[in-house]
């Protein structure tokens, strides 16, 4: 990278704005996806709005692998190299509950969440023992639908079927969570309403960081919310309400840099 | 020189490879290097609650810290449990060194109460494994191990350890032993300024920044190369926060928003991701707003 930019000064003064420079923060500007959903269950865009808006930017996100992932990359507004950790390639589900403890003590003086779904979470999460009696205190953000969803979703589409992805028992959302969290003598939050959010993210960061233990939240999101994909980047399906604002006439600073 | 149990001499070396906080669980063929690991005063040990956990927790603490992580087991299960640790670090380039406990060298091969060839299994997701069969060897393989697990593209190394091979003893002096030095290589001047030429020619280039430009910490370099040639940058998901959120340059994270958002049609994408997304059937993301 150091060799690439000495060339590049090398080899032009610094470019000006181009109609295609701007085009980033032109898409990003007119075509958007709704978040701000106020429904119950929550619709899942909307806990990323509450992250978005609670957390400052040098908060420890962890994640691994589901449609709740799927949602953070999609939804999360992250600012600062090093402050987003997700196991690309393998995907290993459970990878959060312990890789947040090896997070916490490399930087200690970090905010950590674990952003994770009910799967996930079940897969390790017998880890929360070693933090708690490690005092190693982290928060986790679960999205809870019941479902093995990033599979529910394929097997819908392409296979026409919902078979062996429902894990969810009497109500639907199986596991009672905050009962597991409080097993382990760590904390839990269940979260029903998307007002609900901002107070319990409030409450998890306190109290894991006065008790140094696991704290989490777990909201109870919509079951059959799917997220946008598609085969090709041209070709995503939306399956939920976007927002496409109409370009701005040409501004006169563009003209400018040209 | 002085002579010192082989596993005093591991600890020392993994104090001084920067290690100061270890994840694994005792078992009986590995409790040599637990004996040794209980006289450190620099290294902390977590109880893990199964050897995945370790290899992950191990994989988080590199991440963050940029060090090599270390998680440890014992002989069988505990090494098999550590796979997916070590795929997962394989995969996403991130050092850390796994140590596995062993049955004694006379029963390696006679299906022994918990001993596998972890070695072997572990080789195809990891840079390099060894089954270490004489204690003298000891205290290089491990700095090797360091060294590979950092060098070049980073990843794994598992190390396995016969109990009998763990009970010997070593003439070492942490005097005169230090890290390995990793080979830095430099780029090719031709290569460099033909990709510059490259991106100068496009009509519609495009950038995109993988996780390797996180793990080289190259994040402002490319920003500002970004910034010099006007040139929005396209991150993966492992180099999410690469370039910030609200940056005029940034174009989501690896394509689409609501309408076909035309990046498809970039006549010159440059990548600084050696290993383009493959999960082509959902790619998804894109610029939330808010």
């Amino acid at each position: 990278m150091e060799a690439l930019l000495r060339v590049a000064r090398e080899m032009t003064s610094r470019r000006a704005p181009s109609p295609w420079s701007q085009k980033a923060a032109d898409y990003r500007r007119r075509f958007r996806r709704k978040m701000d959903f106020d429904q119950v269950p929550v619709k899942p865009q909307r806990v990323f709005k509450e992250l978005n808006e609670f957390f400052n930017p040098d908060t420890i996100f962890v994640t691994a692998i589901g449609l709740y992932q799927i949602w953070s990359g999609q939804f999360q507004e992250i600012s600062k190299p090093g402050t987003y950790f997700c196991c690309g390639q393998a995907g290993p589900l459970g990878w959060e509950v312990p890789a947040c403890i090896g997070v916490k003590l490399g930087k200690p003086d970090a905010q950590v969440v674990g952003v994770v779904g009910d799967y996930s979470f079940q897969f390790l999460l017998g880890d929360l023992a070693t933090a708690v009696q490690n005092n190693v205190p982290y928060v986790l953000v679960m999205l809870n639908n019941g479902f093995l969803s990033l599979i529910r979703q394929p097997e819908k589409y392409l296979y026409e079927m919902n078979y062996g992805v429902d894990i969810g028992y009497d109500d639907g959302y199986g596991p009672d969570f905050v009962k597991i969290m409080e097993g382990m003598k760590a904390l839990g939050k269940r979260v029903l309403r998307p007002e609900e959010i901002k107070p319990a993210l409030e409450w998890a960061v306190r109290e894991s960081n006065r008790l140094r233990v696991p704290a989490l939240v777990e909201i109870r999101v919509d079951r059959q919310t799917d997220a946008s994909m598609g085969v090709s980047i041209d070709k995503i399906v939306e399956r939920d309400p976007v927002i496409d604002l109409p370009a701005e006439e040409p501004v006169a600073t563009t003209a400018t840099a040209r | 020189m002085p002579k010192m149990p082989v596993m005093e001499a591991v600890v020392k070396i993994l104090e001084d490879e920067g290690v100061d906080v270890v994840f694994g669980i005792p078992g009986a063929a590995i409790l040599p290097l637990y004996k040794a690991l209980s006289k450190s005063q620099k290294i902390r040990h977590l109880t893990v609650r199964h050897e995945e956990g370790a290899t992950h927790a191990a994989d988080g603490w590199a991440r963050v810290t940029g060090k090599v992580g270390v998680a440890i087991g014992t002989s069988g299960p505990a090494g098999t449990n550590m796979i997916t640790g070590l795929y997962t670090c394989q995969g996403d380039s991130i050092p850390i060194v796994c140590i596995t406990g062993q049955a004694v060298r006379p029963i390696l091969h006679k299906e022994a109460f918990q001993a596998v060839n972890i070695a072997e299994i572990a080789k195809p997701v990891t840079k390099k494994t060894y089954c270490v069969l004489e204690t003298a060897q000891i205290p290089q393989v491990f700095r090797e191990a360091f060294k590979i697990a950092r060098e070049g593209r980073p990843g794994p190394v598992l190390i396995d350890l016969p109990l009998d091979v763990q009970r010997g003893e070593v003439e070492y002096d942490p005097a005169i032993d230090a890290p390995l030095e990793v080979f830095k290589p430099s780029p090719d001047s031709r290569k460099i300024r033909r990709a510059v030429e490259m991106l100068l020619q496009a009509q519609r280039p495009i950038l995109m920044m993988g996780g390797g430009v996180m793990l080289a910490r190259a994040c402002e370099e490319f920003v500002a190369l970004a910034e010099h040639l006007q040139i929005p940058v396209i991150p993966t998901y492992m180099a999410m926060g690469g370039i910030p959120a609200d940056h005029p340059l940034y174009g989501g994270m690896a394509t689409s928003t609501s309408s076909p958002p035309n990046w498809a049609r970039s006549s010159r994408p440059i990548s600084a991701s050696s290993r383009t997304p493959s999960w082509r059937w959902r790619p998804c993301c894109g610029s939330p707003g808010r």
